[in-house]
């Protein structure tokens, strides 16, 4: 079964035809976190009805996962009418939420309305001073712990979400424990990147470079990391480097379509189109990027050959046109983490005699 | 199991047919089941309203079977859709 599954992912990829979308509610926020990436631009957002439409829309499009975010999504009022639409149109959710709301009687209204799949929260810190200083919320640091606690009596799963900066660079194993702790599972990203509008800001509080040295190379942080030893990256020729435009789409909370949830180029507005499908194989966007996703690989390809650790580079197109401008440029953050992550490989490599390939093809790029 | 039958698909269970094959994912199964493009006809048709009959009467018009080995195989894929609690 694990095969046809694949093959439905390949051909989805290859043809361009997308199985999933993020589906941002609104961008109000109960947290005032001193990085967030949302840009609010005083627009109005999509009332009730409209979500209804988009999500109608998107079912017809053939979208099956669908996540819900914002922003904050429980903050809308209409939170669970959405969720139950959505599950009435057949889509598999998650909930990307920030988990203060979540107690237990909000636990057992998303389980039994919205079932997702999955919930993901997002985590700054084990210690609350440290959560808190980037939420600016007292007591929020315990409120995503009784999120989780709340949402796993409910047998949900739930996936805690972390960009690592360099203020909870120290506590990223006691956070992996804390997950453990709580029965979820954890992901680390020690990519920082811009505000949605360019605004370089949060980039500064990237994690230190003898931080990711270490996370990268020192087998105390094995277990924390999403691959143990960083695979080198295989693009075969004409492969694009990610699925930007292609197998996920995003949606803001006015209604524009951008190709995934960090290139932030409005391919069209739901409200507006009677189907994505006039949209999706003609958008100049979409055609856009999809071309730049396939130059770029081979840009890697070549920075690799010339020593500088593109095969290492989880390169996103979005940061780069957000940070500077050119979709095609490395940015610092990426190049500082390729090299690291070579290093790591190099040295397991020496040390085991062994080599890695990647042979994931395009099921293991990103694709949202 | 008979043809008067009127089954369901499990209401938690969302799916998307890609290339004829119905993709089924239930949010308290790990794995995510594919089912060929036969069985998704059948599963498509899982709506609480068509008998078992009216479903094996659709497959015998569209695939080139028997309807002896329709029924079979009709009413063994049922089976194991019940076994993974996918139709009520
Ligand atoms: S929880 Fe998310 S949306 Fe809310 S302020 Fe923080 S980063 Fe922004
Ligand atoms: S790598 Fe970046 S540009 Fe590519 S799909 Fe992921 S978020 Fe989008």
């Amino acid at each position: 079964m694990a095969n046809a599954l694949e093959q439905i992912k390949v051909n989805s990829w290859s043809r361009a035809v997308p199985m999933a979308a993020l589906f941002e509610l609104t961008f109000v926020c109960n947290h005032a976190c001193t990085f967030c990436y949302n840009c609010p631009t005083g627009q109005k957002e999509m009332t009730t009805a409209e979500a209804f439409d988009a999500l109608r829309k998107m079912a017809e499009f053939n979208i099956l996962y669908l996540t819900l975010t914002g922003g904050e999504p429980l903050v809308r009022r209409d939170f669970f009418e959405i969720a139950a639409e959505a599950r009435r149109l057949g889509f598999a959710l998650r909930i990307y939420t920030n988990g203060f709301l979540i107690d237990e009687p909000m636990a057992a209204k998303i389980k039994q309305i919205a079932n997702p799949l999955e919930i993901e929260i997002s985590l700054h810190g084990a210690r609350p001073e440290t959560h808190e200083k980037l939420t600016c919320v007292p007591g929020s640091l315990q409120k995503v712990i009784n999120a989780v606690r709340n949402l796993r009596a409910q047998g949900i799963k739930v996936n805690l979400k972390v960009p690592v900066t360099r203020d909870n660079q120290e506590e990223v194993l006691d956070m992996h424990r804390l997950a453990i702790d709580l029965g979820a599972t954890i992901v680390f990203d020690p990519v920082i990147t811009p505000r949605d509008d360019g605004d370089k800001d949060p980039v500064n509080l990237m994690a230190t470079d003898d931080f990711l040295r270490r996370y990268w190379t020192d087998p105390a942080y094995a277990g924390a990391r999403r691959e143990p030893v960083p695979v080198p990256r295989h693009d075969a020729p004409g492969e694009a480097v990610c699925g930007t435009g292609r197998t996920a789409f995003a949606l803001d909370p006015y209604g524009n379509i951008f190709p995934c949830v960090q290139w932030r180029r409005s391919a069209g507005n739901i409200k507006t189109v009677a189907s994505l499908r006039d949209i999706w194989h003609t958008s100049p966007v979409l055609i856009e990027v999809r071309r730049t996703a396939v130059e770029m690989a081979d840009k890697l390809r070549d920075t690799q050959q010339a020593g500088k650790a593109g095969g290492f580079c989880n390169f996103c197109l979005g940061v780069a046109d957000l940070q500077l401008g050119d979709p095609k440029a490395i940015y610092p953050q990426i190049q500082k983490n390729a090299e690291f992550r070579q290093q790591a490989y190099e040295e397991w490599k020496a040390k085991t005699g062994e080599t890695l390939e990647d042979t994931g093809g395009v099921l293991s790029k990103c694709a949202m | 199991m008979d043809l008067t039958m009127v089954l369901t698909r499990n209401p938690d269970a969302a799916y998307r047919i890609y290339d004829g094959q119905a993709t089924v994912v239930l949010p308290d199964q790990a794995e995510v089941n594919v089912i060929n493009p036969i069985g998704s006809l059948v599963w498509d048709r899982l709506d609480g309203t068509r008998t078992l009959g009216d479903i094996l009467t659709l497959i015998v018009e569209e695939f080139d079977v028997t309807p002896e080995q329709a029924r079979a195989d009709l009413f063994a894929f049922v089976d194991s859709l019940r076994e993974h609690r996918m139709v009520r």
